[in-house]
């Protein structure tokens, strides 16, 4: 019998080699991310004066004087709408944008490939392409509003505007990759469930609730998360397109965090954001997991 | 498909070629022990004199300087940092408003002693600074280095626009706002550009040429005369439309673009800009400059704000008299001249009559004097707290006309107290 | 002709092919698609057509689509700028050794979860991937505090280990799906001719997962070509700037906002990774689809 390794070497790969495999990946991430995980949860139960490097021990006082600032609140506040926000019209647009795709198939092909444009393009060149369509005097909306004859709009220097314009940027710049994944789901479903619904005399609506949906359950969980992920940890177009403003309008708690660390050099108070921004993320996670997903994608 | 497997090798080949990369490329150097290494953080290229210590290691080739650029926001962040892991710099350049945190954090090394040095050894040198430098490099009486450049916001203006209209510049707030409104009937074109609620610089030069003043720990007063008169005036800016509608989002070079292409007509800047204009417009024919204005009747309160961008010795330096050697250099006319001529105002005084540099500038000789009554804009320690809470009043009464201006001063003036209780 | 004749003819208009709804499905769909094209790449195409125009140009009521002559002279200015081969070589570099160690360490370890059986591995598997549920932004903070720690502030290892570290549990979830994807009979007959681990990856799971492949490339490319947290937060030095971080410094380094020079900077950013996913564009959606979906 030839098998081309020995008895050692079939110990060796059976035992050894998996680990040996597994270990970068594992002791990297681990190693990085664990350790600045851990970090984080040590300095934000802890005090420092200002520049030094050790602490005092203050438990959870950190926390508690966070949810007692209005200006966490204001990002709290901001942060839920700019991700709802994000979310539903994000789903909304990646429905459309997926079914029209689907239906129909090989003749889009190109748009297709075009759907991933804006998810390409970098944060910060997102931002300079939006603050120049909102710009007021050189940007292209309040030029068209301007052109037939209405009054220019102050976008990015009104609170509610800015937030308006920073949620669509948003929306634009990571919508192409939940639309993708519906788009995913829809290729999955077997064409025969709806070559029978069509035989049974179900009409377009029908076919949508009770086949498409509920097969796509998975896929819409996995678009979710990816839209709510990514909103609550949008930094690279708020940052370089509003910098939080005006005056905190736009100011998300990751933006809040970094003006915190990098700003109020405050880096207890940050991780203590950073903390609750992480415990945001596995909670919205686990909840669209549970209600959407019957097996772990 | 043959393609992509050649892809997919030709990456694989790249992959394990990655160690050869990072084998490499280990530089090891073993200085001799009769060279002094020293290095510096500039805050901003546009700081470092044009000769680059060319002329400093030619005179002394025992010293070599390594230059860095470090920008002056992140410098305190990454002094201290750095300075905790021991690889901090010998001297930085800094914001004099930031000394006092890098101070009580046990970071700055005093150079009294260095200084007196100085005086003994190159008088000449030492007197033509001027009170305003040694004043932003000092903190509650010890001197940690010296500001060879500091530098005021200034009132300019479109003289074209005011001649145009038959109007004079005018000499106090009051004043300017009268004007403002005069011009600002067209459409697109503003009376006024400033910064809005996203710097506070350009706010406290405003505020203490208002008459505004700090408390015994530097704090600014928010809560007085002048504090809430400078609250309202960012406020009825806004109010009667005197600025852009877009000052709210503006960052620095907003307000300078708006003021050079034309789209408003009156600006706080700095001298640092005065060339960029110059290259634009003529100055006396289509522009022009005084230092900030009056509020009518506080004439005597009135104080000239500089910035000053000291440059200070570290802890890490374990050769202060070779430190001020480069403080020496960086002095020396000819040096301060070359930065000065592009950038900031120097505090040598030397160069403000120095035939060449007059000729260059032709607004130096009309801020020769008033550049020798500056005020300091004073340090404090909680500054970057500071900073918020400033630019929180000033966001609420710019983005809300109906606020309050005394109201608001009051809330955040208990906040700014708040710092040091 | 005779045959699109036939086509045409009574039997079939009275059996349609397909229903109605089908059909006016489809229209609708055209109409929806050709919408959401615009909202799409509007804001591209604006920007893009502001790079031909002048300062002036771009302020002009009413508002001109087109600018008035095709003019390269942004684009020079751009990449004729003595630093911006500076930028360009950082960003560069530093793509290129980030992909290459995220791929070299996803490849393996991605095979073995796919492939072996071994005691910890759902736990191990568990403790790659839940971080991909750990943003660059959120972590900014504490390895922050992590590169001060180690000295490792303004420089390029800073960067590549942190790069690297946040690209790997993307790329070894989708390529471990990628790799279950795949018949084990292919390798197996390989391991039997004596073939070795190497071998057998190299010239049979690669090239059969040549699209999976590809796409987790492209996507950590894109990643490490764009990124911004990270590179604003872990360095500052000129000497280490990247394309993004430049783009963004720009608006203030101009001191006047010159918006078609921004914007053709910004064409100039991001035409390599869209020139790079044009060409592999069919690849990389077939081969995210397969590994996002598995």
């Amino acid at each position: 019998m030839k098998l081309g390794f020995s008895t050692t070497s079939v110990h060796w790969r059976k035992r050894v080699l998996p680990y040996a495999l597994v270990l970068p990946s594992t002791v990297f991430v681990l190693g990085i991310l664990g350790y600045a995980i851990g970090v984080a949860v040590k300095d934000s139960l802890h005090r420092y004066p200002m520049l030094a490097t050790t602490g005092t021990f203050v438990g959870l006082d950190n926390y508690v004087n966070l949810f007692q600032t209005p200006n966490f609140q204001n990002s709290v506040v901001v942060t839920f709408v700019f991700v709802f926000g994000t979310v539903i019209l994000g789903m909304a647009l990646s429905f459309v944008l997926a079914l029209s795709l689907f239906n129909l198939s090989t003749r889009a092909r190109l748009f297709r490939t075009l759907t991933l444009v804006p998810y390409l393009i970098s944060g910060v060149a997102a931002a300079v392409i939006w603050r120049f369509l909102f710009n007021s005097d050189a940007g292209f909306v309040n030029l068209v509003l301007r052109s037939i004859g209405a009054d220019p709009v102050k976008w990015l220097s009104d609170g509610t505007n800015a937030l308006i314009v920073v949620t669509l940027a948003n929306t634009w710049k990571i919508f192409p990759m939940s639309t993708v994944l519906l788009l995913a789901g829809l290729q999955v479903i077997d064409k025969d469930l709806y070559d029978a619904a069509t035989v049974d005399g179900a009409n377009g609506t029908q076919v949508f609730v009770h086949i498409t949906l509920p097969l796509l359950s998975n896929y819409l969980a996995t678009s979710l998360i990816w839209l709510t992920f990514a909103s609550f940890n949008m930094f690279a177009i708020i940052f370089p397109l509003t910098a939080g403003g005006p005056v905190r309008a736009t100011e998300v708690m990751a933006l809040y965090m970094y003006r915190l660390a990098f700003g109020e050099l405050n880096f207890s108070l940050a991780s203590a954001v950073m903390i609750l921004l992480l415990a945001l993320n596995l909670f919205f996670s686990l909840l669209f997991i549970r209600l959407f997903r019957h097996r772990e994608v | 498909m043959h393609v992509l497997k050649n892809i997919v090798s030709l990456l694989f080949v790249l992959l394990l070629s990655v160690p050869l990369v990072f084998a490499g490329g280990q530089e090891e150097e073993a200085p001799g022990d009769e060279i002094v290494e020293l290095t510096v953080w500039f805050g901003r290229e546009n700081f470092i004199p044009d000769d680059a210590f060319d002329a400093f290691h030619e005179q002394y080739p025992n010293i070599r300087v390594n230059v860095d650029v470090i920008p002056l926001e992140q410098a305190l962040t990454e002094a201290s940092t750095a300075l905790s892991a021991g690889t901090g710099p010998d001297l930085l350049q800094t914001d004099s408003r930031r000394i006092p945190p890098l101070v009580e954090a046990g970071l700055l090394y005093p150079m009294d002693e260095q200084i007196q040095i100085w005086r003994e050894e190159a008088p000449d040198n030492y007197n033509a600074i001027s009170s305003a430098g040694w004043a932003h490099g000092n903190y509650n009486g010890t001197q940690y280095g010296v500001a060879i450049f500091s530098g005021p916001f200034n009132h300019v203006y479109r003289k074209d626009a005011l001649e145009g209209t038959g109007l004079d510049v005018p000499d106090t707030w009051e004043e300017m706002l009268d004007v403002a409104r005069q011009l600002n009937d067209a459409p697109g074109f503003y009376g006024y550009a400033v910064r809005g609620p996203t710097s506070t610089v350009w706010f406290s030069s405003h505020y203490m040429s208002m008459g505004g003043t700090y408390d015994e720990n530097n704090v600014i007063q928010l809560d007085s005369e002048a504090g809430i008169y400078a609250l309202d005036f960012y406020q009825t800016l806004v109010e009667e439309g005197l600025i852009s509608d877009d000052v709210l989002a503006w960052g620095s070079g907003d307000m300078r673009a708006a003021f050079i292409t034309g789209r408003a007509a009156m600006a706080p800047i700095g001298n640092n800009i005065f060339p960029n204009i110059q290259e634009e417009l003529e100055y006396g024919v289509e522009w022009g400059a005084v230092p900030p204005l009056y509020r009518e009747g506080h004439e005597d309160e009135y104080r000239y704000a500089s910035l000053g961008w000291p440059m200070v010795a570290t802890v890490a330096t374990e050769h202060p008299y070779e430190v001020g050697l480069v403080l020496r250099y960086l002095a020396e006319n000819d040096h301060a001249m070359s930065v000065a001529r592009r950038y900031q105002p120097t505090t040598v005084t030397t160069v403000w009559d120095d035939p060449a540099y007059l000729a260059e500038q032709p607004w130096a000789a009309d801020f020769a004097e008033p550049l020798r009554n500056m005020t300091p804009t004073p340090p404090n320690l909680y500054i970057t707290q500071m900073d918020q809470i400033v630019l929180d009043a000033l966001g609420e009464v710019m983005s809300d006309t109906s606020a309050d201006p005394a109201a608001v001063a009051a809330r955040y003036q208990e906040q700014l107290n708040a710092l040091f209780e | 002709m005779r045959l699109t004749l036939k086509r045409q003819s009574p039997e079939a208009t009275l059996v349609p092919s397909q229903p109605a709804f089908k059909r006016r499905a489809r229209a609708i769909s055209w109409v929806l698609l050709t919408l959401m094209m615009v909202w799409l790449l509007l804001p591209v195409v604006w920007a893009f057509l502001s790079t031909f125009k002048t300062s002036i140009e771009i302020y002009r009521v009413p508002v001109k689509i087109l600018p008035e002559s095709f003019s390269w002279d942004n684009y020079v200015r751009v990449v004729t700028d003595e630093d911006f081969p500076r930028y360009l070589a950082n960003t560069i570099f530093l793509t290129v050794v980030t992909t290459v160690l995220t791929m070299f360490i996803s490849v393996w370890g991605a095979y073995a979860f796919a492939r072996m059986r071994f005691p910890f591995q759902q736990v191990l598997l568990l403790f790659v991937l839940v971080p991909r549920l750990i943003p660059r932004i959120s972590v900014v903070v504490p390895l922050y505090r992590m590169i001060v720690a180690l000295g490792l502030l303004n420089t390029y290892t800073a960067l590549i280990l942190t790069y690297t570290v946040t690209s790997i549990p993307f790329a070894v979830w989708i390529l471990t799906n990628v790799f279950q994807s795949i018949p084990r009979e292919i390798e197996e007959s390989a391991f039997i001719d004596g073939a070795r681990l190497w071998q057998t990856m190299l010239r049979i799971m690669l090239p059969i997962a040549a699209p999976g492949v590809l796409a987790v490339i492209v996507f950590t490319v894109r990643e490490t070509w764009n990124e911004f947290p990270f590179v604003l937060s872990f360095t500052n030095s000129a000497e280490l700037r990247t394309l993004p971080y430049q783009l963004f410094l720009f608006r203030d380094t101009l001191g006047i906002e010159d918006w078609p020079l921004i914007n053709t900077f910004a064409v100039v950013t991001i035409l390599p990774i869209l020139v790079a996913y044009f060409i592999f564009a069919k690849q990389v959606t077939t081969g995210i689809i397969q590994g996002a979906v598995k």
